[in-house]
């Protein structure tokens, strides 16, 4: 997904505003990785992302009308998701961590694989602490879900070019903090 | 591996998990559901239908449009205003049967004989 505005974004959001859950379900299904990497960007765990995706969701799914430009629903939902994670914040409703219980539920896979999964898991998030807020957006936006820079500078209301620096920066710091073997070793996976 | 090559963020794809997806869509389905249902007891099913077809209405209708300027914009055939056999008198134009366009012209009233001539007359 290089350009994440949808021309088809335009017809689900007017289903929407007359009532259509269907349309809702596809929304919140095309644009939750989206949702969940500004999200997780802004507050670093994962418990507090998926609350704040819920609720921007939900307060995007309930407010549509205030969607002007329905086919760009995407970057109007990201707003909304920042200024939910900026809010879980100001309120200090930031949980330190996940529990090992609540992420064992959120894992796939057998006993091995999840625990080996939720290690690396930890360590990425613990290296995605040491980047800036920005950076975070723009190396999980880019390499979890395949933005490219006009549609992540579109977003963050940054230029290409400091998309570009941005992601070449944090590249570099993830890499320094986890080593080139974990993450070579996950690609084999 | 070069600092320009993607990094493999899969750990914390919540798409890793499909039946994690699901559970955050039903939560947030849940959720809006009393919305959306009051949405669709506020709009008539009529507008619903106009938005479905709205796009394909306004092409018709641009269509009409186009049609109708080009042949309002043409310049009307002098040949064939000459060539149709136009009414004769200002009341045939205006559709008065010919028999009472004639008293029309006369600018007298109709003799009894006419009245019935013309009662008979198909």
């Amino acid at each position: 997904m290089d350009d994440p505005a949808d021309p088809d974004d335009a017809r689900l959001v007017a289903a929407v505003r007359c009532g259509d859950a269907a349309a809702a379900d596809v929304l919140v299904r095309r644009h939750f990785r989206a949702v969940w990497a500004v999200a997780l960007a802004l507050l670093g765990n994962e418990l507090d992302a998926e609350d704040v995706c819920q609720d921007a969701f939900v307060r995007a799914l309930e407010r549509i009308d205030e969607c002007r430009k329905p086919d760009r629903f995407v970057y109007w939902l990201l707003q909304i998701v920042r200024n939910r994670a900026h809010n879980a914040r100001d309120h200090r409703r930031v949980r330190s961590g996940p529990s090992v219980d609540e992420i064992e539920v959120a894992l796939p896979g057998d006993a091995a694989e999840a625990t080996e999964r939720r290690e690396l898991g930890d360590r990425l998030l613990a290296a995605l602490e040491s980047l800036t807020p920005e950076q975070r957006q723009v190396v999980l936006l880019k390499d979890l879900e395949g933005w490219d820079h006009r549609a992540i500078a579109r977003s963050l209301g940054i230029s290409e070019g400091m998309s570009r620096q941005h992601l070449f920066a944090a590249r570099r710091a993830l890499r320094e903090r986890l080593g080139p073997t974990a993450l070579e070793d996950h690609l084999r996976d | 591996m070069t600092d320009d090559s993607r990094i493999d963020l899969s750990a914390v794809d919540p798409g890793a998990d499909p039946s994690r997806l699901d559970r955050s869509a039903r939560t947030i389905a849940s959720r809006v559901a009393p919305s959306l249902r009051r949405r669709r007891e506020r709009v008539p099913p009529l507008w619903i239908e106009l938005v479905e077809w709205r796009r394909p209405v306004l092409a018709a209708a641009a269509l009409v449009a186009v049609a109708s300027i080009i042949v309002l914009t043409r310049p009307p055939s002098t040949t064939a205003f000459m060539a149709s056999p136009g009414p004769g008198t200002l009341a045939e134009a205006a559709g008065v049967p010919p028999l009472a366009a004639s008293w029309v012209e006369s600018g007298l009233p109709p003799s009894n004989e006419a009245l019935l001539d013309a009662r008979e007359a198909p």
